[in-house]
């Protein structure tokens, strides 16, 4: 009674056999799933797998054969578990997550490590999971469920140097088996040919078959990773770039040695289904083990001391320079949301305002930028344009930095702080002094100064005569070497300064010929100050970028 | 479910921003706020802590021209992004009539959108309300910023679902596309309330922008 004694300990302190290396267990999205006891129907004699792997699978030799620890639980999709089911058992339940992930006792699995499924009881799976079945399931019932094991699982001994077939196995039983999940180390394409897939769906268990599918889904919910349709099985690799990935570390794996390999142009190549299941997620990992043995010899030794159950984190923007163009796939029987009639609602005017005048700050950009020859319109719209916007998505408005853009002649007599109202939260009508008044008046601020770079007094004062000269001459120029030098050595984006003396504390933010310097009341910023005077500042050196200043 | 008040002939509809911290909620009612007449809408309350995170939540009353003998009037709510309010999203969320999720296009914030979204569901779903049956439109927030992920890979993760919703590409702090969201929205829950009341139509009238 193996699973009742799992689920009698599961029930009893839940979480106790987890794993800590989980690599999902991080994610605090994932949906927790939990057997519901009461419903378990007693079971007499539940059968019992084998723990083993089934004859003629291969054993692994080699030192660096990876070995993921085991977890006491296998994690399933509902859905791949429901899809599974034979007819007429599936629940026609729509409002069941098909995301959810169910978890079944690895004991009861019976796993084959060579087509990477798991074939376990239908009782079991009733027992976990009993509000997928439209009937109850009877203890003496012997069919058997197989599905295909979760990235977790066919990972587990990857990286397999050396394959060869295990000493008792008798040769005159093994039947032949498809390729070893071996990493392929090739540069080619993601693209498998057809042949291959097709081979594969066989291998998985997916055959062609005229039983009828279980209700494809149910309440909506974004497809698991499990039915992408170009889901092959074989380990595939994605070549990605080294130094975005070393620039990333977390500060326990950040190594001095490293910083070398940041700057060369080395790539490495990671498991592609690692990287796709955890693609839905907005994050993804891999686990430090995989990491290493993608890293170049040289610089694998800076590893040796560090937790080996550590996440890597690999930049979603450097994976998606490689991915593949079908590796996003929407879901096929998606219903677009209509709209039916369109109503004049009381926001509808103001949005077609704001749409217009988007528009023609665009056509006036463009033309500008036409007359002076610049290459580039816009840095932040071209890259969409490329991407495949949804079709019920509004008219492509390119829109300008600014939602107006005032005349040269009218910004030169009045500039337009209107952006800063929303800041400060006012409808007062705002200018220099008021804003600066407004600046001072924040949390923890005593005063505020508005200065050129090049040490002209705009507006305010810091207080102190000599504090104040000290400011205007010295202050500029040190944030310009700062974040000169800082910039060289790839950490752009400086905002701020802070001096420190025993009783004063003085900021200086700088934005191109503008700069703003307060005077703290003897402590640091609070949460968020320095983050709402810099937007103040970039906003004021977008008003006045058109002034004399 | 929106509010009917017979006595003072009134129809309040709730509508809620959505979505991870810092991501463009409270610039998006200040927008608002800054483009409405205030003839037509109230003071913007801000419940936010001295570092001007919202801590409980932004209100913003709209009300629209009488017609059919109803006054019609919309409620914007956001609620507190970061994770440890989520009793006040809850009660933020209750009895919300549309929402308007705003998702931060940033690379480095996938993550918090997802669950974000995962979280709206679970919210939903305390209150028996499910989100495919809520009018509700995605905003992908922030794309002026340089480092945004490609709108395709923000369709994966958010708008992937049987019911595909209207998504829009939005600047919230220059307004680009925050009132067309908005009125997406509005649009879908008054056909909704059209459809659940046949006898009862609102037809709010536009208002002049500011």
């Amino acid at each position: 009674m193996a699973f009742f004694s799992w689920f009698k300990s599961k029930s009893e302190n839940p979480g106790r056999d987890e794993p800590e290396s989980h690599p999902s267990s991080k994610t605090a999205a994932e949906p927790k799933t939990f057997a519901t006891a009461g419903t378990s129907p007693v079971r007499q004699g539940v059968p019992r797998f084998r723990e083993t792997v089934p004859k003629g699978a291969r054993t692994i030799s080699g030192s660096a054969t990876f070995k993921r620890p085991v977890r006491a639980t296998i994690d399933i999709p509902l859905q791949t578990l429901w899809q599974s089911l034979p007819e007429g058992l599936a629940q026609d339940n729509t409002s069941l997550d098909p995301k959810r992930r169910i978890q079944i006792p690895r004991k009861e699995v019976r796993i084959n490590d060579i087509d990477h499924t798991g074939t376990v009881s239908l009782y079991v799976v009733h027992a976990v999971c009993p509000d997928i079945f439209a009937a109850p399931v009877p203890a003496l019932d012997n069919r058997s469920l197989k599905f295909p094991l979760p990235a977790w699982e066919r990972l587990r001994n990857i990286e397999m140097p050396e394959v060869k077939a295990a000493p008792d196995t008798d040769p005159e039983s093994v039947k032949p088996q498809p390729d070893p999940p071996i990493v392929e180390k090739s540069d080619s394409p993601l693209q498998e040919p057809k042949e291959q897939m097709d081979q594969h769906q066989t291998d998985e268990g997916a055959k062609p078959s005229n039983k009828p599918q279980p209700p494809s889904t149910t309440n909506g919910e974004i497809q698991p990773p499990e039915a992408h349709p170009n889901r092959t099985g074989r380990s595939r690799n994605l070549r990605i770039a080294l130094s975005p990935i070393l620039r990333q570390l977390p500060p326990e794996l950040n190594r001095a040695a490293l910083h070398n390999v940041a700057g060369s142009n080395s790539e490495i190549e990671l498991p592609f289904e690692l990287i796709e299941s955890q693609l839905p997620n907005g994050r993804v990992t891999v686990p430090l083990s995989i990491f290493l043995e993608a890293l170049p010899e040289t610089i694998r030794n800076a590893f040796t001391e560090v937790d080996q159950s550590t996440q890597v984190p690999i930049p979603l923007k450097e994976i998606f320079r490689h991915l593949p163009g079908d590796a996003l796939p929407l879901r096929a029987d998606q219903e677009v949301d209509e709209v039916g009639d369109p109503i004049d609602t009381p926001f509808t005017t103001t949005a077609r305002e704001d749409a217009e005048r988007f528009r023609n700050a665009a056509s006036t950009v463009e033309k500008s930028d036409q007359e002076s020859a610049q290459p580039e319109l816009s840095r932040s719209f071209s890259q969409s344009e490329n991407t495949e916007a949804p079709s019920d998505t509004p008219e492509p408005v390119i829109p300008a930095p600014e939602p107006e853009i005032p005349t040269a002649a009218a910004a030169k007599t009045e500039p337009n702080f209107s952006a800063l109202q929303t800041v400060f939260l006012t409808d007062e009508r705002l200018d220099l002094t008021t804003i600066i008044d407004k600046v001072s008046a924040l949390p923890g601020l005593q005063t505020a100064l508005l200065h050129t770079a090049d040490g002209r007094r705009l507006v305010g004062a810091i207080g102190d005569d000599q504090f104040e000269r000290t400011v205007l001459t010295l202050f500029p120029a040190l944030f310009g070497e700062v974040k000169t030098k800082l910039d060289e050595r790839a950490c752009p984006g400086l905002e701020t300064l802070t001096f420190c003396w025993r009783q004063e504390q003085i900021s200086v933010f700088s934005d191109g010929r503008l700069c703003l310097s307060v005077r703290h009341n003897r402590r640091p910023f609070k949460p968020g100050v320095r983050e709402k005077l810099s937007l103040i500042l970039s906003r004021l050196a977008e008003a006045l970028s058109s002034s004399e200043i | 479910m929106p509010i009917i008040n017979y006595a003072s002939k009134e129809i309040q509809f709730k509508v809620v921003y959505y979505g991870p911290a810092l991501g463009g909620k409270t610039t998006n009612l200040q927008y608002i706020h800054s483009r409405i007449s205030p003839s037509y809408r109230g003071d913007l309350i801000s419940l936010a802590t001295a570092a001007d995170r919202t801590l409980f939540f932004d209100f913003l009353p709209v009300n629209s021209i009488v017609l059919q003998g109803f006054k019609t009037k919309f409620q914007l709510y956001t609620v507190p992004g970061q994770v440890i309010y989520n009793t006040t999203r809850q009660l933020v969320l209750r009895s919300v009539d549309g929402l308007v999720f705003v998702a931060d296009s940033q690379w480095d914030k996938m993550q918090e959108n997802v669950e974000s979204f995962r979280n709206l569901e679970e919210n939903l779903g305390r209150q028996h309300l499910k989100l495919d049956e809520l009018p509700y439109a995605l905003q992908y927030n922030k794309r002026d910023l340089g480092d945004v992920a490609p709108v395709n890979y923000l369709e994966f993760l958010l708008n992937n679902r049987r019911r595909r919703v209207r998504s829009f590409e939005a600047v919230a702090n220059t307004g680009f596309n925050v009132f067309a969201a908005l009125d997406a929205v509005t649009q879908l829950l008054l056909h909704k309330f059209n459809r659940e009341h046949p006898t009862l139509k609102p037809m709010p009238a536009a208002f002049p922008a500011k």
